[in-house]
């Protein structure tokens, strides 16, 4: 991993990453894709506009001599995105496979960042999700486009077999700059619980989530993976470890006022967490810990990080 | 960073029984008013993972939680059900089911317990069809289902222990059997002599024995990708016909429903099945 391409450099997690791969002693450059220039930045990540044609594309990546690229823009919600309703980019994905897998690239890893919500939550689901484990139904309103950029990149991995292509299904991500959707969900003045659960709850620490990446992209893995801080915990020892107040609550959607709701700080379960919290949602982490990953922190870290978030 | 966790609960959200009311309940009831006496306890193995299977009875099924106990105390360790996955769903009821050890009836769950945890897993293969049968199918055990219990104890490389009890259909003896939309419903005499809430809770106090046999190992080398259904349906005949025999044979030596010395005469006649009293 020499020159590193991070599409999706606007997000936090993605600006974190950015700075970390830059601090690597043997990363030369760091390209960062991105709307708007950040003139602050760290001198050796050099900023360039976001580009819809993937020809163009491909030319910067040549120009640039990429060889790995790690893609922050496929699930908003874990890289710390807070736009209401911020979806997979399917097309952007289209275009970046398109770029990474053209005849002549120099790019031979490409990291694309997921979620762990594409994996159903009811009542019936086991303990950890495995990777091999269905996915929601395609035509799931919430995650239809993110199952279809996964499966764009699985198609770019099997047309082009000198790429590496890795999907890591980050888990609820947490963390002092990047948290989740789930994480501000407890951050709130006082924390809605839905009356008579108390699900299994994880969490991956924003620590882990740049290590993860990181490790992916310098030793070329391929494959899906999931990603999560080691162990489980219920929700009831992550409000005792905050010390917070809660409010048990139905389970009922509040997808109507959720806007306001949100605007106007009013407690409230967000339709992503609704499920989360009724049922819970752990996934099992054993593949990319049996490629030689172990993550740093465990969930009574991510306990901590929630609850340096509410002070 | 730490790597200490304070957890009370499990992974699975089983909670370590201790000395509250419910617990004391428990005792009670497996203590004096059910007098629970075990036979070749000692067949529970006491490190590793391993299936246990039993026969499933009564309107509110206690033969779980009689199980779960007797092997806490006999040998000291916790034992985990596989429930139906619908009590997931509902508030309460979950948790509930949850804190006394029994997690969703899911292969995944079966297998990371056996062979991650080298837990001790109990099931019933009877399903509901245990519970909810005539009167003239008493002590008789129902189909096994498909055999999915053998493929669990296969794919995760375990032991199969059958546990037999007699008794747990005296605590909610079946009068008939109504056919209702939702399936068959068991007209209990619990549901006459108290009606039909308090008659679904409300047990008689029959003597309920418990006979561990040993446990039941086929060597398989290699276990393919998609084990053949035919395979898994013998093995699950062959542990039926097993725990019905035992069955005829404990219910030959019972004396009576409420009470029943047979098992003072066990020591001598048991040969190596041996016995335990709690």
């Amino acid at each position: 991993m020499k020159n590193v391409w991070i599409e999706g450099a606007a997000t936090p997690l993605g600006r974190m990453l950015a700075e970390a791969t830059a601090d690597l002693d043997d990363v030369e450059r760091v390209v960062a894709i991105e709307p708007e220039h950040s003139p602050d930045w760290h001198p050796r990540i050099k900023w360039l506009a976001h580009e819809a044609d993937p020809r163009a594309q491909f030319a910067a990546m040549c120009e640039h001599e990429i060889d790995s690229v790690i893609q922050c823009s496929l699930a908003p919600d874990r890289m710390g995105d807070v736009r209401p309703g911020a979806g997979a980019d399917v097309i952007g994905t289209m275009r970046l496979g398109a770029a990474v897998a053209r005849e002549g690239s120099p790019v031979r890893s490409w990291v694309a960042l997921s979620s762990t919500g594409v994996y159903p939550i009811d009542g019936g689901r086991p303990l950890l999700d495995r990777e091999t484990h269905p996915r929601v139904p395609a035509d799931d309103l919430r995650l239809g486009a993110l199952l279809e950029a996964e499966d764009y990149a699985v198609d770019v991995a099997e047309h082009a077999p000198y790429l590496n292509v890795a999907i890591l299904r980050l888990q609820e991500v947490v963390g002092e700059g990047a948290n989740g959707a789930l994480a501000r969900h407890f951050g709130q003045t006082v924390v809605p619980t839905v009356i008579g659960h108390d699900p299994t709850l994880q969490f991956l620490h924003v620590d882990d989530a740049i290590e993860a990446t990181l490790f992916a992209a310098e030793r070329e893995l391929a494959g899906c993976y999931n990603v999560a801080s080691r162990g489980v915990m219920r929700e009831s020892k992550i409000l005792d470890h905050c010390e917070v107040t809660a409010i048990p609550s139905l389970p009922l959607s509040a997808n109507i006022f959720e806007g306001l709701a949100s605007r106007v700080g009013v407690p409230h379960i967000t339709d992503h967490n609704l499920p989360i919290l009724r049922f819970g949602h752990a996934v099992d982490t054993s593949k990319l810990e049996d490629a030689g990953f172990k993550p740093g922190a465990d969930q009574v870290d991510c306990a901590e990080a929630l609850r340096a978030l509410r002070s | 960073m730490s790597n200490s966790t304070t957890q009370q609960v499990d992974r699975w959200g089983r909670v370590t029984p201790g000395e509250d009311l419910r617990d004391s309940i428990f005792d009670f009831m497996y203590d004096k008013y059910f007098r629970v006496t075990w036979e070749g306890v000692e067949h529970i193995p006491k490190r590793g993972g391993a299936l246990l299977v039993g026969n499933h009875a009564g309107m509110l099924p206690v033969d779980g939680k009689i199980v779960q106990m007797g092997v806490e105390r006999e040998r000291g360790r916790p034992v985990y059900g596989l429930g139906f996955k619908g009590f997931f769903d509902l508030p309460f009821v979950g948790r509930l089911v949850e804190r006394v050890g029994v997690v969703v009836g899911h292969p995944d769950n079966a297998e990371r317990l056996l062979r991650e945890d080298e837990q001790l897993v109990m099931v019933f293969p009877e399903g509901s069809k245990g519970p909810v049968k005539p009167p003239s199918e008493r002590y008789k055990l129902q189909r096994f289902g498909r055999g999915g219990f053998v493929e669990t104890a296969m794919r995760a490389g375990v032991p199969i222990v059958p546990i037999v009890l007699v008794g747990t259909e005296d605590t909610t003896p079946v009068l008939g059997v109504l056919p209702s939309p939702n399936g068959d419903f068991p007209v209990t005499v619990n549901a006459l002599m108290f009606g039909p809430i308090l008659g679904a809770v409300a047990q008689f106090p029959a003597k309920i024995r418990v006979r561990v046999l040993p446990p039941i190992e086929w060597d398989d080398s290699h276990v393919p990708k998609h084990i053949p259904l035919s395979i898994l349906m013998d093995r699950a005949q062959e542990v039926r016909s097993l725990m019905q025999s035992e069955l005829d044979r404990m219910l030959d030596e019972r004396d009576g429903i409420y009470f029943d010395s047979s098992n003072e005469k066990l020591p001598e006649e048991s040969g190596d099945r041996g016995r335990s009293r709690s």
